[in-house]
């Protein structure tokens, strides 16, 4: 009897195998790629490498979100695709987005120290935004990763008023059980050398300490292709994934050597003993409400280390956990529900779906 | 002894490999070494320097370091830039708002007239 349901599944068993290996084939195609970032935007303006990007609302505006990526990211993983994109997702919602575009570094920006892209890139983006937006009253700032590092950094300075701030999978306390507080601590690469060696800190190191990160991450990704590859949803969001890990940007080797000697080995945030160019970064100067998101699955950026912040400021901090990875809760369409819910509370904005 | 092998053999050799990988970049001695190779090879390509100065010199190419000081002089010409354009931005409101005064004022005085 088994045997013959064995048998009995042979035809569909070979249609899987060559629905699989035609899907394989054609996983580099690039027509997957082609709408990667296609919400419509405006280029506001630019500065250094940095330019600030201007996603109108959809609906009538509510809110005003100034996002900052991360450092190392392109920002489309905020926008990979039609269907898949938390900045649309936003605009749908009836928020007007301003989004401060880090670019690759050029070369003259090997230099360019962590002061400089918050006091001069950050601030110039938010002040630009505000202006655009003729003084728009009700303003959020969201950080992803180490962009939330940097808003939270820059509040603590510049304390405006009326600004909510949103950190989405950021680190404040450096000191956790993740992997890279673990290398950074332990580890005495002279950074000063590196960074004046290298000059920029290229994307291939940081992919590859990303891929150690997670040894078994590649082989698993393999396997999760090949298990999908007959369905073309996946095979599009593989291709545009892995376009956007490709994309990455270098980290200019002063700022890098700055943030892993302060940030990641001596912790100096949370020790209130953090120096930004001339001025000392007070993390309880900040008064703003501010609404912590983590990801349940996340392995770069542990919970502790991000809600360690509400120990610090001087202000309610709301904390959520939403599904998905560190990446994973961009990607997923429930992760990305969950992150436009939860702002949309926070604010008291938004659209009920 | 036996029971963790049995456990072993359950997991499967791929959980195995990847519960002892996850072991090994987690430990101490793994990161020391890893970074005493790191900062050999920045040695190395330190002590090589010269070799690719005195390239780039007998090629007329400009070296690291003088490209490195036309880096900062293209940043400070850039902040002298925005600098500028900052100035420009606020004259011409300054413009804007002297052109508005004597409109009003002549009105005004043709009122009194």
């Amino acid at each position: 009897m088994i045997a013959f349901e064995t048998v009995t599944r042979v035809p569909e068993k070979v249609k899987l195998l060559s629905q699989r290996v035609h899907g394989l084939s054609k996983h580099k195609k690039k027509s997957f790629t082609q709408d990667v970032a296609s919400t419509p935007y405006q280029i506001i303006g630019e500065k250094g490498r940095a330019r600030l990007l201007y996603y109108a609302s959809t609906r009538k505006t509510k809110h005003n979100l100034y996002i900052v990526p991360s450092l190392i990211n392109q920002f489309y993983i905020l926008d990979l695709y039609p269907g898949c994109s938390l900045i649309e997702e936003l605009c749908d919602q009836g928020y007007d987005i301003y989004l401060l575009d880090w670019q690759k570094p050029r070369p003259q920006d090997q230099m360019a120290s962590l002061e400089k892209h918050i006091f001069d890139w950050l601030d110039w983006g938010f002040v630009t935004s505000k202006a655009h937006s003729n003084n728009r009253k009700k303003w959020s700032m969201m950080g992803h990763c180490i962009g939330g590092t940097l808003t939270t950094v820059y509040q603590s300075i510049k304390k405006h008023r009326g600004l909510s701030l949103i950190n989405l999978t950021t680190p404040i306390d450096f000191y956790d059980e993740g992997i890279f507080s673990l290398w950074s601590r332990y580890s005495s690469v002279d950074l000063a050398l590196m960074a004046r060696q290298w000059g920029e800190i290229h994307h291939d190191f940081l992919q590859y300490s990303f891929k150690l990160s997670t040894p078994m991450a590649e082989i698993k990704k393999w396997k999760h292709l090949w298990q999908n590859s007959h369905t073309e949803s996946y095979l599009k969001r593989y291709a545009c994934i892995n376009h956007w890990i490709k994309d990455q940007m270098p980290f200019p080797g002063h700022a890098y050597k700055e943030f892993i000697e302060d940030f990641y080995q001596k912790n100096l945030l949370i020790k209130n003993e953090l120096k930004i160019g001339d001025k000392n970064i007070s993390l309880s100067n900040i008064k703003s409400p501010m609404l912590v998101l983590t990801a349940k699955g996340d392995t770069v950026v542990k919970h502790t280390s991000a809600i360690a912040v509400r120990e610090y400021i001087s202000a309610p901090v709301v904390h959520e956990e939403i599904l998905g990875g560190h990446i994973g809760c961009l990607l997923s369409s429930k992760g990305r529900a969950g992150i436009v819910h939860q702002i949309n509370l926070f604010t008291g904005e938004g659209y009920v779906q | 002894m036996f029971n963790k092998v049995k456990t072993m053999i359950n997991q499967g050799p791929f959980t195995v490999l990847e519960t002892e990988l996850n072991k090994v970049i987690r430990n101490q001695n793994f990161i020391k070494a890893s970074s005493m190779q790191m900062n050999f090879i920045l040695w190395l390509q330190k002590s090589s320097k010269w070799q690719r100065e005195f390239v780039l010199k007998q090629m007329q190419i400009p070296t690291e370091d003088k490209m490195k000081s036309l880096y900062a002089s293209l940043n400070r010409l850039e902040e002298e830039n925005d600098d500028l354009r900052a100035d420009i931005l606020s004259l011409q409101k300054e413009l804007k708002s002297l052109k508005a005064v004597p409109a009003k004022t002549s009105r005004t005085r043709k009122t009194v007239q």
